[in-house]
């Protein structure tokens, strides 16, 4: 049996692409695969053994190494040497965002998404994939429309770190401090301007002109330095609002911090204008928090039956969302019950680990595909 | 147990709603409903119950307990939260047992401190006190 290669331009434990190469990884060793995780740097603390490009360079000249190539952005030199390896190769493709909403506050990541998109088409003409494992099907459809054949395209959602949140003690000082009464909103992600901060304000707004009870609204999730003029646009925007004294910004979180939040959180709002598969909506069902969501791109798939779903972004219709879930304790406990059977159906580690073997494991017996195919 | 959920009721109470609150602040006013608790637990009065400083003055002892205590007052509000409330007895009878335990080591230190201070001799540690 030969081995599979893991490639990605950076190692971070915490976020979803450190999750999913984490489960591929324990996967495949389980299986008694040999396998590694080449990355261009590491800049967290990680728990998995990571190897250099070097290593993977000899690696790759033999026939028997399937190459999983992690895809979220640009990353040149990885694109390079996943094509020219010898053996089988596969696209994890997480999506790219687009760079339309990254250009009015930082051109170098404006440029790095659209970088991301034409490696990514470069790799779907090359015709070299054998298989590609789309995180959604919204992301799958993606793939189809840039040309890589229907028939070798397959999804599978990424892997979770919901057994090991489930497993980790809720930071005390962060349920000390939140737990007073006010009804918390939560929403987990990067500040990155795809992911509708601005919608949620204009939510919590709206809130307060029609709810008496405290609400809060804590906005979980790394603030980019890359994008602080961003941030500094919400921050402006809250002050006009007036809801400034309801929003925390907790910047990045340890895993028991954001357990506590899990715990405290009374709805999961999230209003994003783009994602390709969207996590934490994964995590909100697995601890009983009703997700009320935006329809766009890979949200509602992931969302399924088991969220309340709404087009357009009006806020004061979120805002009815939000007040009907929390006045009505029979809605908010029958959306957190078919929430964790959704989790238990769709995003179960053990389930998507024997479909990630079903799919990958027989490319170890088989050749490359070498030629152009389309 | 939990009723089932008639989503397209739900969407379209949320509708209503919406087209209320629209018409509301087209009026310029706010409906100002205070809605119900939206937990059937009172999370405040957990906290506090929960929250109680426990002060022992004693340096590796005092460490271990309260990290202990920190480790299962995390659980029992965990097991609260979601609404687990078997586990949450269970958790809260282990809180209970090392919070007695807790005071009763403060109570004997107390003593000894006592002991010391007036200059009588430190009594003999007895063997049921483990």
């Amino acid at each position: 049996m030969g081995r599979v290669c893991l490639l990605l331009p950076s190692v971070s434990e915490g976020d979803a692409l450190g999750h999913d190469v984490a489960g591929m990884f324990e996967t495949f060793r389980a299986h008694g695969i040999e396998t590694h995780v080449h990355a261009h740097r590491s800049p967290g603390r990680t728990r998995l053994p990571v190897d250099s490009m070097r290593r993977y360079a000899r690696c790759a000249r033999q026939p028997d190494t399937v190459s999983i190539y992690h895809l979220t952005t640009t990353w040149r030199a990885g694109c390079d040497h996943f094509l020219s390896s010898v053996g089988p190769k596969v696209l994890r493709y997480h999506n790219v965002t687009p760079p339309r909403f990254f250009a009015p506050y930082s051109e170098t990541l404006a440029r790095a998404c659209a970088l991301g998109f034409s490696e990514t088409a470069r790799i779907v003409k090359s015709g070299r994939v054998d298989l590609y494992l789309a995180a959604s099907a919204y992301n799958r459809d993606e793939l189809v429309q840039l040309g890589a054949p229907a028939e070798r395209c397959g999804s599978l959602p990424p892997f979770n770190a919901i057994p090991k949140l489930d497993e980790t003690p809720a930071a005390i000082p962060v349920l000390e401090r939140y737990l007073d009464g006010s009804s918390n909103i939560l929403f987990v992600g990067r500040v990155v301007p795809n992911k509708g901060h601005r919608h949620l304000l204009g939510v919590l707004a709206a809130l307060r002109r029609t709810v008496v009870r405290p609400l809060r609204l804590i906005l979980v999730g790394d603030l980019q330095p890359t994008c602080a003029a961003y941030y500094q646009e919400l921050v402006a925007l809250a002050r006009r609002l007036a809801v400034d004294d309801a929003v925390v910004w907790t910047g990045k979180v340890a895993s028991d911090e954001l357990k506590a939040y899990w715990l405290l959180a009374h709805a999961f709002l999230v209003m994003s204008e783009h994602e390709g598969f969207c996590v934490p909506i994964v995590e909100a069902m697995a601890f009983g928090v009703p997700v009320i969501a935006h329809r766009a791109a890979a949200v509602a798939e992931t969302a399924g039956d088991a969220g309340i779903v709404l087009d357009g972004l009006d806020p004061i219709l979120y805002a009815a969302a939000v007040e009907t879930i929390l006045t009505r304790p029979e809605v908010h406990d029958a959306l957190a019950a078919r929430g964790r059977a959704r989790v238990r159906q769709a995003f179960d580690p053990p389930r998507l680990a024997e479909r990630l073997v079903e799919q990958v494991v027989p490319l170890l017996a088989q050749p490359a595909r070498t030629q152009h195919t389309g | 147990m939990t009723t089932p959920l008639d989503v397209g009721e739900i969407m379209a109470e949320i509708q209503r709603l919406a087209a209320a609150r629209r018409q509301a602040s087209a009026a310029g006013g706010t409906a100002g409903v205070a809605p119900q608790s939206p937990l059937p637990i009172d999370r405040c009065t957990l906290h506090a119950d929960l929250a109680a400083p426990v002060a022992i003055p004693y340096g590796g002892m005092r460490r271990w307990a309260l990290h202990w205590l920190d480790r299962l007052r995390a659980r029992a509000l965990e097991a609260i939260l979601r609404r687990q409330t078997f586990v949450n007895r269970a958790t809260i009878a282990s809180l209970e047992k090392l919070a007695a335990q807790i005071a009763a080591l403060e109570s004997r230190l107390a003593a000894l401190e006592a002991a010391r201070a007036a200059g009588r001799p430190i009594p003999e540690r007895r063997s049921e006190d483990g």
